[in-house]
């Protein structure tokens, strides 16, 4: 017994060697970009702050760790000091509270947002590109019809309808990302269908649930997954637009594309010191800045990495 | 008869994420004017990065790193012998297309989409041979001034183009002709001798053996069969009368019907235009019916190179007795195959490149590379089995 | 022959097309209630009083299809409804922003594809090289770039700190006043044509000197992306085997990268191109709002916030009918450049 043990694992590490490889590879190959570490660096920095967060700024308001405590009522934007590192807002909202909740409010979004529009575009591309026929046709027709609006006006459209809310922005970036996924899966499940190894495959009498798992979708996760983590920062920019036009989160809650809209009457300071108030527009905005920047170099890495064709170059 | 190409101890390396690939470790070969030369091999034994070693279009990560390859730049019975490794980027682009050409394997991928088949084949002129173009526009212009019936705005219009060729021929870098091509009514240069270039390259069309020409020029690749496409291939890397001719696979992917008129035609120009060919393939069958001479070449060596039917008749080398005998033949009851593979050239045997698979390997070849000698007149071998 | 068929076709496909859009926008009307739907079918401002009547002059408290038809007659006859921000009826509306909006697309459109198209060769010819890494660079920070922010930004510095250099709003007082006198003849409503067709020098230079931020900002985002999909499409061409025969013929280097790499990366960008100028109307939304330019932006942005129901449906409408458009025309920029296409 204790034999064909040892063979069963001898065979498993033969059979996992050349993919052990492969992510060696990988991994050497994330190591060797600068940019792509630097991805990373900037979203486990952001992690860490969404962490620990409580910790970092205590909630003033126990049950509401969202709404930004107000330190006084004049509209005039405080410069930072010690008690508000990073300044205050009109209306003395703290922005050092405001941008550290905010990055949790940025996860929440970019995480649940590219979440679901993942899981409903695999779904219903899977089902458009599998059994095609009238359930293709339909589908893509929706698809097409979503995805001749811009994001946009389509979300902007979408919460004047359902009411201002983070939610229902939410919603709306659902309703309005979906269909550039179902679109990419079912592209890429009908390529894969018509590859040889497929047909090699179903030759040798592999059955059909067998070859949807071991063949199709591993090679057609890919450019799925890199869509996603370029999307989270794309959703995330998208939200902060309909919450900086007044369209999104409340006043007062944590979100960076709000904070920036405070700063909108004070873009220019008083005629001595023009840039008297550059902390109310610069500093959520460098946050937006990071969090994208850092999505966007880790989904292009994953790009560069994972794209069979390009890896040995 | 004198050499046209002469390879000596060439080397090439890839620099690449697994290693250092040493493709080519010493190639030595050479080739008579008016010759052809089969280079033979399987797939991986760098015939391909010989041929583009030759030409200097070794794409990066490679880099030649040592070697000479003489080419003689002969005028008439004149030889000057030229390393080509030696000379300029420059002086590469007027010799490639010009007096060294190149054809590949895949016609559909050589061919430019976008561009007519006539704007390509016209290139060729347009590159090596402005100055011809020249000279026919003016004999073609002054024959159009010449019919009485031509109105004198028209005379005018000529006159005025012919002029501006006459420029051109003498001074091909001459402001006026740059000025020449503001003008309103007056074809530029560049638009006259492209007519004359597109004519040429329908009569080189027929010579191909493509019916209706004046059409196919007007074509674009993807609207023609493999086979055609193929000679459009051909057309073009013979526009310019190349003294040498390097074919890299060029029937490989052709049906077998095109690929015999495919491997007459090459036959036919060579003969026409006195061409030296270097024809690389895998295909022994194919390589014998071409050939006076062939090399076969393995793990990025030269192992034998001798004529065509010496070859096949009295094969020296290990490698090539071993190839032949597994050339399936009428009554061959079992395959045979060499045993072992082809080594990973990045850490290639030591000594002779080929001693793992050997049946006559000895100690010394594990230790010592063969160097290639004549051992028989005009029968080379690299093995030291034939220590005479 | 061919040629003709594939225009066709492609028009027609725009219907389908058009009708899901419709289909999304009544969709989204079933989420308000009959008085706010009332809205979409007054044309003055008196008739937003008797709003009951209204309600019952239109059925909209009749069944969903029926409802659906009623408006979609309407629409078909122009009557799109009443927008309060704008106090006009919508289609009207329309006509009105959209010169502002126009100005705005037409000097950013060729500005990101030609500046887009130029960055992306370089990098891929000179690839791995400091060029490629400095405009890969830039194209990854400009799209990660918040539209908002970069706008305000700018205002900060080239407005507030270098003292009004580069201004919001799209004239200054003095070219405003010109502009609506009596001896400014209004041609297109666009301010720089406009200018120049008056022999206006300083207002036409004017109006550029307040498109200058506005251009900025719409153009950095979309530059970026025309930027990496022409990089990638470029290098993709010279892997190809013309580019090898081309060098092979004794071609030199401009001409293998320009005359045959070029030619052929262009196909795929071309393709995005069509779609910049339907990007711009989302980008739009947020450049007018910040610069404060009255464009369909600017309109629409009110519109969403104040509940201004047939102005947002409207747009909804009018960006589903230019993006079909821009389809349509991509396409048929496809087919001329790629033989392929064009002669199947």
């Amino acid at each position: 017994m204790k034999v064909s043990a040892v063979r069963k694992k001898e065979r498993l590490k033969k059979r996992l060697e050349p993919r052990i490889k492969e992510l060696k590879f990988s991994l050497a190959r994330i190591r060797k970009s600068p940019l792509s570490l630097i991805g990373l660096c900037i979203i486990l920095f952001f992690v860490i702050i969404a962490l620990l967060a409580p910790v970092i700024a205590p909630p003033k308001y126990p049950y509401e760790p969202y709404r930004i405590p107000r330190y006084g009522y004049s509209t005039t934007p405080h410069p930072p000091s010690w008690e508000h590192p990073f300044g205050t807002t009109e209306g003395q909202y703290d922005i050092f509270y405001g941008v550290i909740w905010g990055t949790r409010t940025a996860f929440r979004i970019g995480f649940m947002v590219v979440g679901s529009i993942l899981v409903i575009g695999i779904i219903l591309g899977s089902f458009a590109g599998y059994y095609g026929g009238i359930i293709d046709e339909i589908i893509m027709r929706i698809v097409d019809t979503f995805m001749s609006l811009p994001t946009l006006i389509l979300a902007m459209a979408l919460v004047t309808a359902l009411g201002r809310s983070l939610d229902n922005v939410m919603i709306a970036l659902i309703v309005v990302g979906w269909p550039a996924y179902a679109r990419l899966v079912r592209g890429e499940i009908l390529s894969i269908r018509e590859e040889a190894y497929v047909e090699a495959a179903r030759a040798i009498g592999v059955s059909d649930f067998g070859i949807i798992f071991k063949h199709i979708l591993p090679n057609a996760i890919y450019p799925v997954l890199i869509m996603g983590s370029l999307d989270i920062g794309a959703m995330v920019l998208t939200a902060a637009a309909l919450s900086f036009l007044g369209l999104g989160a409340p006043v007062g809650y944590a979100d960076w594309g709000q904070m920036v809209s405070f700063a909108r009457n004070w873009i220019v300071g008083p005629p001595g010191n023009p840039l008297a108030y550059w902390h109310t527009v610069t500093i959520p905005g460098i946050f937006i800045l990071l969090f994208v920047l850092g999505w966007n170099l880790l989904g292009d890495a994953f790009r560069d990495i994972l794209d069979p064709k390009m890896r040995r170059k | 008869m004198e050499k046209i190409l002469e390879v000596k101890d060439l080397k090439t390396n890839f620099y690449t994420y697994e290693g250092v690939v040493k493709a080519l470790e010493k190639v030595s070969f050479k080739i008579e004017r008016g010759d052809t030369l089969g280079l033979v091999g399987e797939t991986g034994c760098g015939k391909s990065v010989t041929s583009l070693s030759i030409i200097r279009l070794v794409p990066p990560p490679g880099k030649i790193e040592e070697g000479e390859v003489i080419f003689n730049l002969a005028k008439g019975r004149k030889s000057r012998y030229i390393n080509l490794l030696n000379q300029s980027e420059a002086f590469m682009q007027a010799i490639r297309g010009n007096e060294i050409s190149m054809i590949f394997q895949e016609p559909s991928s050589a061919l430019n989409p976008v561009y007519t088949i006539g704007d390509q084949i016209a290139e060729s002129f347009l590159f090596h041979r402005e100055k011809e173009l020249l000279r026919e526009a003016i004999k073609k212009i002054q024959r159009e001034i010449d019919v009485e019936k031509t109105s004198f705005l028209k005379k005018f219009k000529l006159k005025t183009e012919k002029k501006l060729c006459e420029i051109a021929l003498k001074n091909p870098n001459s402001p006026l002709v740059k000025i020449f091509s503001f003008l309103p009514f007056i074809k530029s240069k560049e638009k006259i001798i492209k007519r004359i270039a597109i004519q040429k390259s329908v009569n080189l069309l027929r010579r191909m053996g493509i019916p209706n020409p004046e059409k196919v020029v007007e074509r674009y690749p993807h609207q023609l069969s493999g086979g055609m496409q193929q000679r459009v291939v051909i057309a073009i890397a013979l526009a310019c009368h190349p003294k040498l001719l390097i074919a890299d696979e060029p029937t490989s992917n052709l049906d077998v019907t095109i690929q015999a008129q495919i491997l007459d035609l090459i036959r036919s120009l060579k003969e026409e235009l006195n061409t030296s060919v270097l024809f690389i393939s895998h295909d022994l069958g194919v390589v014998a019916e071409m050939c006076k001479w062939i090399a076969v070449m393995y793990a990025g060596n030269i192992c034998e190179l001798t004529k065509m039917e010496e070859l096949f008749e009295n094969p020296l080398h290990p490698y090539t007795e071993a190839l032949l005998k597994s050339i399936p033949r009428r009554g061959t009851r079992k395959l045979e195959s060499i045993k072992g593979s082809v080594p990973n050239l990045v850490n290639p045997p030591s000594g002779c490149r080929f001693h793992p698979r050997c049946p006559k390997a000895k100690e010394k070849c594990t230790k010592e590379r063969p160097e290639i000698r004549e051992v028989y007149k005009d029968h080379f071998v690299a093995c030291h089995f034939y220590k005479d | 022959m061919k040629m003709t068929t594939y225009i066709i076709r492609r028009i027609l496909l725009i219907i389908p097309v058009l009708i899901g859009v419709s289909l999304i926008i009544f969709m989204l009307l079933l989420l308000f209630s009959p008085e706010q739907r009332a809205s979409l079918f007054i044309t003055d401002v008196k008739q937003l009083r008797h709003i009951q009547s209204v309600i019952e002059k239109h059925g909209l408290n009749a069944p969903i299809y029926v409802q659906y038809f009623k408006w979609i007659s309407q629409v078909l006859q122009g009557n799109l409804g009443w927008s309060k921000t704008a106090e006009q009826p919508v289609l009207r509306a329309f006509f009105y922003f959209l010169p502002c909006t126009l100005e705005l697309a037409i000097f950013s459109a060729p500005l990101i594809i030609l500046v887009g198209i130029y960055l992306g060769s370089l990098a891929a010819v000179h690839k791995d090289r400091p060029v490629d890494h400095a405009s890969r660079f830039f194209a990854i920070v400009g799209w990660s770039l918040p539209t908002f922010w970069l706008g305000l930004m700018l205002l900060m510095i080239f407005y507030g700190y270098f003292k009004g250099l580069f201004p919001p709003e799209a004239l200054g007082v003095k070219a405003s006043i010109m502009v609506k006198s009596e001896e400014f003849r209004r041609f297109t409503g666009i301010n720089t044509i406009d200018a120049l067709l008056n022999g206006k020098w300083w207002v036409f230079l004017d109006a550029l000197r307040h498109l200058v931020l506005p251009v900025i900002t719409l153009t950095v985002v979309q530059c970026a992306m025309v930027m990496r999909i022409m990089r990638s499409s470029m290098l993709e061409a010279l892997s190809k085997g013309y580019i090898l025969t081309a060098r092979a013929k004794g071609a030199d280097e401009k001409t293998v990268v320009k005359k045959h790499a070029r030619r052929n990366a262009m196909i795929p960008v071309v393709t995005v191109s069509g779609y910049v100028f339907a990007m711009l109307m989302g980008g739009v939304v947020i450049t007018e709002t910040i610069f404060n330019r009255k464009g369909l932006g600017w309109w629409w942005a009110r519109a969403a916030v104040q509940l201004d129901i047939p102005a947002v449906l409207g747009a909804v409408l009018f960006n589903g009918l230019i993006f079909s458009l821009t389809n349509l025309i991509v396409d048929l920029l496809y087919a001329y450049f790629d033989p392929r296409v064009r002669l199947g």
